[in-house]
């Protein structure tokens, strides 16, 4: 019994029989379709991060110990662990600064400081009575609000609601897990402020870096919301001149939201024209080699025309190999990308500079989808000079055959 | 027979790198939690359930993982070895199938088997996924070589009965 041959087979045998070329065609494609779908889903982890990292940071300014400025950021941008205090009475008199519509303070405790584990876990805690800032979105979580003595935790920390966990000796209920926010807050466990300050004391018992001489009525920064219509830079002022002697810095949340939304606005630019640059240099590579390859193949394709393939059976031929040589790479490119980014998400996360959140499931798949159907079809436009004109080149090998 | 030693070549090599990254790569490029590493204030910070040596500091958890994915990324490398070794194609297949079910096992180990220590811990971030991205790719390569080489065998067959 024969088999026939049929277009889709001879291209598939043109493709093995060639595989050097289709092997350097397809790592081609797979690199392209690896970069441009990586590409697209790191700039839309950054820009989830940075949407969500704006919609939890709700204060209008943070008071801090002055110098800590920088830390207060790392801890809420990407969870650094941080210790630092503000005496109690000074926390108290900043509390009376013209300007404050309301007021809340913070603790935070680094509860992790390992040589070779960089695991990180900062202790936040919050007084439920005049909070302001993690409430709302907590209040999503629990809506009977966070019983004493139990925590929260980050998505990045292992652990379930009624599960305990240890921390400085002493053993906590978990309550609620967040779900991801991208920044600092998934490797942070939230507490009220009285748990925090047993914590504190703990902390202070293991000798902890930067530890205060007592725990009780300390914080470390003051989430402030200013009064409408007030001056913020104005608020500023009366921070840092009415306690220079104390030393005192002041952090607008807003103010780094949008240093993060320009430095990522200039990332995203980047990464998009690097792209482009990219799918258009590979483009220009694979024209130039089914250009090349098509000239070679002068031979074949006349036998073909001799044995009676009109001249869209040649074009057809050719735009078949280089889709499955284009499909191919896309597929491995792409799937080994989608297989790194959700494996290292985590690390991603942890490591890099800017709140990073995975885009919701729609999303990814639409980046992913994006990034595969780009890559497949640079393949056939690539060929599609050569295929045009394919016709007359095998008719002209006839020719010179012929001779 | 130019097939046959390019594939020899490659699957082999592959094998060796892949075992090597398994056995090895816990302990320098994708390191665990521990061995020389100790924890310095933060021991009481640990959380619930997680098993820790008492010298070092070091999880116990993440220590069996490593040690597992040792003796198995040695077999991958030696299977790899014997393959660069052997040039009969059902010697090949036989090997092909050792190390597809070995990068499957080092897969399970890190995962389901013995596991890691929670997140945020670099073991749960850095080594279980690189770990578990090799076995994947390995266990992919092997299987898309044994249809290759099952294909090759029949094809041999055929060509020896005509």
């Amino acid at each position: 019994m024969s088999k026939s041959l049929t277009l889709n087979k001879i291209a598939l045998r043109n493709i093995t029989r060639r595989y050097a070329r289709s092997l350097f065609l397809g790592g081609l494609v797979a690199l392209l379709a690896f970069v441009l779908t990586g590409g697209s889903l790191l700039v839309s982890s950054l820009r989830s991060g940075t949407e969500s990292m704006a919609a939890r940071l709700g204060a209008d300014a943070l008071i801090v110990p002055a110098g800590y400025e920088r830390s207060a950021e790392g801890a809420l941008l990407r969870g650094e662990p941080s210790s630092f205090y503000l005496e109690p009475d000074l926390a108290e008199r900043l509390s009376q600064v013209e300007g404050i519509a309301q007021v809340s303070p913070q603790l935070f405790i680094a509860s992790m400081n390992s040589e070779h584990c960089d695991a990180i876990v900062q202790f936040i805690g919050f007084d439920p009575d005049t909070d302001f800032v993690v409430k709302p979105w907590l209040s999503q979580l629990l809506s009977g609000g966070l019983p004493k003595g139990q925590i929260v935790i980050g998505s990045r920390i292992d652990g379930k609601p009624g599960q305990e966990l240890n921390f400085f000796g002493r053993k906590y209920t978990v309550a609620a897990k967040l779900e991801e926010t991208g920044m600092g807050f998934d490797t942070s466990v939230f507490t009220d402020l009285e748990t925090s300050r047993i914590a504190l004391a703990d902390y202070i018992s293991f000798g902890g870096e930067n530890a205060p001489p007592d725990a009780d009525g300390v914080a470390s920064v003051l989430t402030v919301n200013i009064r409408q219509g007030y001056d913020s830079n104005q608020f500023s002022r009366n921070v840092n001149y009415g306690f220079r002697k104390e030393g005192v810095g002041v952090v607008f949340p807003k103010t780094m939201i949008s240093n993060v939304s320009g430095n990522l606005a200039s990332l995203i630019g980047v990464t998009v024209a690097l792209m482009v640059l990219l799918w258009v240099l590979a483009a220009g590579v694979l024209t130039v080699l089914f250009s090349v390859t098509v000239n070679e193949r002068k031979r074949e394709f006349g036998v073909y025309r001799a044995l009676g393939a009109p001249q869209r059976y040649l074009s057809r031929l050719i735009l078949t190999e280089s889709l499955a040589v284009s499909a191919a790479g896309a597929v491995i490119g792409t799937a080994l990308i989608t297989l790194v980014y959700f494996l290292f998400s985590d690390l991603i996360g942890l490591s890099i500079d800017a709140p990073y959140l995975r885009p919701a499931g729609g999303v990814t798949a639409l980046v992913i989808t994006g990034g595969f159907a780009l890559s497949l079809v640079i393949g056939p436009l690539a060929a599609a000079y050569s295929a045009g004109k394919i016709g007359r080149i095998a008719t002209y090998a006839i020719m010179r055959e012929g001779e | 027979m130019a097939d046959i030693g390019k594939n020899r070549a490659i699957v082999g090599a592959a094998a060796v790198l892949g075992g090597a990254l398994v056995a090895f790569g816990p302990y320098s490029l994708f390191r665990i939690c521990g061995g020389a590493s100790h924890h310095t204030m933060a021991d009481g910070a640990v959380m619930e359930g997680m098993a820790h040596s008492a010298e070092t500091g070091a999880s116990m958890i993440c220590k069996y993982s490593a040690a597992a994915e040792l003796g198995i990324g040695i077999v991958i490398a030696l299977l790899g070895i014997a393959y660069l070794l052997f040039s009969n194609p059902y010697a090949h297949l036989g090997l092909s199938f050792g190390i597809g079910l070995s990068s499957v096992l080092a897969l399970l180990v890190i995962t389901v088997l013995i596991g890691v220590d929670p997140k945020p811990m670099t073991c749960a971030t850095t080594t279980q996924p690189a770990i578990i991205l090799i076995s994947t790719l390995l266990t992919a390569f092997t299987l898309v070589n044994v249809v290759y080489l099952t294909r090759k065998i029949k094809i041999n067959v055929k060509v020896a009965h005509a």
